[in-house]
């Protein structure tokens, strides 16, 4: 049931022998293994081995430099403050929290619901944990790092039929100067199972490094996911986010990113389509501005047939940033009567922004329904003209324009904190 | 209020305003006619400060103050506002949050704090109600999916809320059937005060009809070539533009 892979070249020996050399630094060499990971952890450990570190001549990281990964802080720096950090003001929630990789327990508020576990798997006392979704730790060095070198994360398990009463915050907040730390969230969903989890990453004062967030997930039949994903990152650390998610018959899965902030970040989501009548929906929106990189590889596998798939990815570039988006739909021999739909538009303010798009659709299906279009384009200058005929100053009309665009693209599904909070955060931030 | 001396401008290297002389009082009417191609819109544009129109010589002075010194939005806070002939589709921006940040310009361009939401929202029902926008496309995005008349008379809500001291009124009768016409007019007829003053641009005498100029005035390649009263506007409906051509020698 593998996706088809790709040819991957290796990489220059120094790249290689650079990104092996910084994993050991960061944990992947470590024998103190969290065994409970079970067999994704012994094939990840494999695959570093043997894959290639990312380069430029990789498909799917041809965008993404690594370099300042490599050259990054180290981790063993003492943590720094321990700061309170709100994620999403007034959101209800029951909330795990993390400082620096480190569970916070007295920041935390597991739900104790009946047919409901919520632990950091750093108390989880259970069996193995299996992992969920595509088994991307086979086939990319950086997604191999994590079952290696995660300690902690949380384990969600909720029994047939239940539905969570308010949405689950997975909140990470990095604060070390070396800082380089990786969680491995797992959720399982029973038939008819609903929650929705908002999985969200906080770079405080000088943290710096490489945080990479992994959540496996699977959508039982007729159980419904919801993600709201939004990275608040800074100037020096690094973001990998990566969703690897299955999702069953009749079962549906909503993956909405927000990038805030930060100079490095990379959003990965991941969904298989495994059951008839199973939907997805991945929106995402992201604002880089001056040295802000952010990075969307999005993948939809239409396994099975008669699934379908709706995907919305906005950027607004400015002051130098860049926006990738490389969105790949499968849709296997066996998925007919597919209907896919991807769209990613993009808008460049002022000069210097850079867009990298690639929307990609293999099918080999032959009878599906599969769009996909792409827009790159300036503000519309008639557009500012009507806001500043009205009184309003050019500013405050660009970046009018700039929230509604992105809002278009935040979905309607998931907790309206989640939304309202993102759009205020792109709201302040200015625009230039 | 408005004096207009010998402007010239041009779009790109094409002159299209050459020597227009207009003085506006306040609380006057004035319909500017004119064929096509004769500077109505290039009118209505350099007095809104649309950029991409390059004012080559002559000057503008509104209340005593250079005009085009200004840029669009200080014009729009300074009091002129300009209905525009296709008013611009904002899909995702609300007309109520498009509405409240024109309003805020505007108070604090003559130092007045943001509006309270239950003030605002008492000059919105008040103000709509003078055009019959109702509540359903006042909460919509700006203009989008409005039909043609929708947008017209959302052009004069805005500007009922916006209460300008001069307002421009380019081709707003343009694809608006009789019904939406009485309607927009009755808007404007409603906002007629001697301290405000009206600019009319307009294609067709019919507008005329329903808002009653105090001046008329023809323009003709570039420049205003007659002036008369609401009657010279009946006589071009009967006998069209060509006798003022012959006569003026345009």
């Amino acid at each position: 049931m593998e996706a088809p892979v790709m040819y991957a070249p290796p990489a220059p020996a120094a790249v290689q022998a650079a990104g092996l050399a910084w994993a050991e630094s960061v944990g992947a060499g470590a024998d103190a293994a969290q065994s409970v990971w079970g067999a994704a952890r012994s094939e990840a450990q494999e695959a570093l081995a043997v894959l290639p570190v990312p380069h430029r001549r990789l498909e799917r990281w041809k965008y993404t430099p690594v370099q300042s990964v490599f050259t990054g802080a180290k981790a063993d720096v003492a943590p720094g403050a321990n700061a309170e950090v709100e994620a999403v003001p007034g959101l209800d929630a029951y909330r795990l929290v993390w400082r620096d990789g480190a569970f916070d327990a007295a920041a935390s508020n597991p739900p104790v619901v009946e047919g409901c576990v919520c632990v950091p798997v750093s108390r989880w006392s259970g069996e193995q944990v299996d992992a969920f979704g595509a088994p991307v730790h086979r086939t990319d060095w950086m997604a191999a790092l994590n079952p290696v070198c995660a300690g902690d994360g949380a384990m969600v398990v909720l029994a047939d039929g239940l539905k969570l009463d308010r949405p689950l915050l997975l909140h990470h907040i990095a604060t070390s100067a070396g800082s380089s730390t990786f969680l491995r969230h797992t959720v399982k969903l029973g038939a008819g199972a609903a929650v929705n989890v908002v999985v969200w990453t906080t770079a405080e004062g000088d943290a710096a490094g490489f945080h990479q967030v992994v959540t496996t997930a699977e959508v039982g039949p007729g159980a419904q996911l919801v993600v709201d994903k939004a990275v608040d990152g800074n100037a020096h650390l690094h973001v990998h986010a990566l969703e690897a998610v299955d999702v069953h018959a009749e079962g549906r899965a909503t993956l909405t990113t927000a990038v805030l902030q930060g100079g490095w970040v990379r959003c990965e989501p991941h969904v298989r389509l495994l059951g008839a009548g199973a939907h997805a929906t991945l929106n995402g929106i992201s604002l880089p501005g001056a040295n802000e990189r952010h990075d969307a590889y999005t993948t939809i596998d239409h396994v099975v047939a008669d699934c379908t798939s709706s995907e919305t990815y906005r950027s607004a570039v400015h002051g130098g940033g860049v926006n990738t988006f490389n969105g790949k739909v499968f849709v296997r021999l066996d998925a007919q009567k597919t209907d896919a739909y991807q769209h990613n538009a993009n808008l460049l303010i002022g000069s210097g922004g850079t867009v990298n798009a690639k929307p990609e659709l293999e099918i080999y299906a032959d009878d599906v329904k599969c769009s996909h279009g792409c827009t790159v384009g300036a503000l519309d200058e008639q557009a500012v003209f009507y806001f500043r005929s009205r009184g309003i100053a050019r500013t405050e009309a660009e970046a009018m324009l700039v929230q509604a665009f992105l809002a278009e693209a935040c979905g309607e599904v998931g907790a309206e904190e989640f939304r309202t909070e993102v759009e205020r955060r792109f709201a302040e931030k200015p625009v230039a | 209020m408005l004096h207009i001396d010998s402007l010239h401008a041009s779009v790109g290297d094409t002159p299209i305003l050459k020597g227009l002389t207009l003085h506006v009082a306040p609380g006057e009417v004035h319909a500017i006619m004119g064929p096509n191609g004769s500077g109505k819109s290039t009118l209505a544009a350099v007095l809104a400060g649309r950029e991409g129109y390059e004012v080559t010589s002559g000057s503008v002075t509104f209340e005593g103050d250079d005009l085009l010194e200004r840029d669009a939005t200080e014009r729009a806070r300074a009091g002129v506002f300009l209905a525009f002939q296709y008013p611009v589709e904002i899909p995702g921006v609300s007309n109520m949050n498009f509405m409240k940040a024109a309003l805020n310009g505007k108070r604090e361009h003559i130092g007045l704090p943001p509006v309270g939401a239950t003030e605002f929202l008492k000059l919105v029902q008040e103000k709509s109600a003078l055009v019959g926008l109702d509540g359903k496309l006042r909460n919509r995005s700006v203009n989008e999916g409005f039909s043609g008349g929708e947008k017209k008379r959302n052009e004069i809500f805005q500007m009922a809320l916006l209460e300008p001291h001069l307002a421009i009124l380019d081709e707003t009768d343009s694809g608006l059937d009789i019904d939406a016409l009485r309607i927009v007019a009755e808007g404007v007829n409603a906002m007629r005060s001697p301290e405000r003053s009206f600019l009319v641009i307009t294609h067709y005498q019919r507008l005329l009809d329903y808002i009653v100029p105090d001046i008329v005035h023809v323009l003709m390649d570039g420049r205003i070539v007659r002036t008369g009263g609401k009657e010279l506007a009946l006589e071009l409906e009967e006998r069209g533009y060509d006798w003022i051509r012959e006569a003026e020698q345009v």
